[in-house]
């Protein structure tokens, strides 16, 4: 489930990258900084980015899951800040979803 | 991907939203639309979901079904509103709750899960619905002036927050209709409301549509944020 979830994030990343205009070329990595100081997202490309990542997981693995939630919010370290804590945080919140049954 | 244009409209069993859904089907749209019980009417080109706006699952199926079947959505019209006349000191608790659930919390479900489908396109157009009950300060409809008022500062920051993703977001303010929802007003009450506009009739459900057209227009693009009253009241 993991891997299929960074799939979905790497995809994501590179995808909403793309549109945006004379970006050099991008590798991947874990610790890629998404949003921040060194980010190579502003505001509006993460809320992109957010919204594609939702969508992607309904579609491509049944998740219904709202990522922008209070939790996400109340965390020290913004698990919006690297693709690796974005993962984490996604698979944390799916696991979350299926204790409580949902 | 389908031409005609893809409109979402809540509130569609009846009264104005059933209006608008086949004013909108007769000009070519694929209408689809939503209330929480069924429709009585049925339209090739009109789809119906059941449900209440204010259900966050119910939305998220909504849109979800939405983008599976049309892949993108143009139109929003959050029509959906309850409404009840009272002194604030003879009013619920309850009743301030489901006001604000249904005219408030569904308006902003419904925007932000369409506006996730439309940023996708770069394209879109939310109309909400407001009413002259808000400049008028109209007294006994505290609670229902102040869940449109909040629809109104939505309507505007949502403008801001969404015009990036070539999204307009305005409202629409009408004055008393005919329908079920003032059914229950006292006609003396009505007939001062009418005396404070600068045309001193009821709406039509022409007037209505009449704005929703201009804020959906190609043209409208650089309109936003903005809320048109009728009857001239301001």
């Amino acid at each position: 489930m993991k891997d299929d979830i960074r799939a979905i994030v790497n995809t994501s990343v590179l995808a909403i990258y793309e549109t945006l205009p004379e970006a050099p070329p991008l590798t991947l990595s874990n610790d890629l900084e998404l949003f921040g100081k060194q980010g190579i997202f502003d505001s509006l490309a993460l809320v992109t980015l957010i919204v594609e990542i939702e969508e992607k997981l309904q579609t491509k693995l049944s998740i219904d899951l709202l990522l922008a939630n209070e939790k996400a919010f109340s965390q020290q370290h913004s698990p919006f800040s690297s693709i690796e804590r974005l993962v984490d945080y996604i698979f944390a919140n799916v696991d979350q979803e299926k204790d409580s049954g949902k | 991907m389908e031409n005609k244009s893809i409109t979402l409209i809540s509130g569609t069993r009846k009264g104005i939203g059933k209006a608008l859904a086949q004013h909108y089907l007769k000009q070519g749209h694929r209408v689809i639309g939503c209330s929480r019980r069924a429709a009585d009417w049925s339209h090739p080109n009109y789809c119906h979901y059941e449900g209440d706006i204010a259900d966050e699952s119910f939305v998220k199926t909504l849109l979800f079904e939405l983008r599976k079947k049309h892949h993108r959505l143009d139109y929003l019209i959050n029509n959906a509103g309850i409404a009840s006349m009272n002194h604030c000191l003879l009013t619920p608790t309850r009743l301030v709750e489901r006001m604000m659930q249904t005219n408030f919390l569904g308006t902003f479900l419904l925007c932000r899960e369409a506006a996730k489908l439309m940023a996708k396109h770069q394209f879109g157009r939310i109309v909400n619905f407001t009413t002259v009950a808000v400049p008028l300060h109209l007294e006994g409809e505290a609670v229902y002036a102040a869940t449109k008022a909040a629809v109104m500062s939505l309507s505007q920051v949502l403008a801001k927050e969404l015009g990036g993703y070539g999204i307009t977001v305005n409202a629409v303010g009408p004055t008393p209709v005919k329908t079920d929802l003032i059914r229950a007003v006292p006609e003396e009450k009505i007939d001062k409301l009418l005396n404070q506009q600068a045309i001193k009739r009821f709406g039509k459900l022409s007037d209505i549509s009449n704005v929703i057209d201009f804020f959906l227009k190609k043209e409208s693009a650089f309109i936003t944020g903005q809320t048109i009253f009728l009857g001239g009241v301001v």
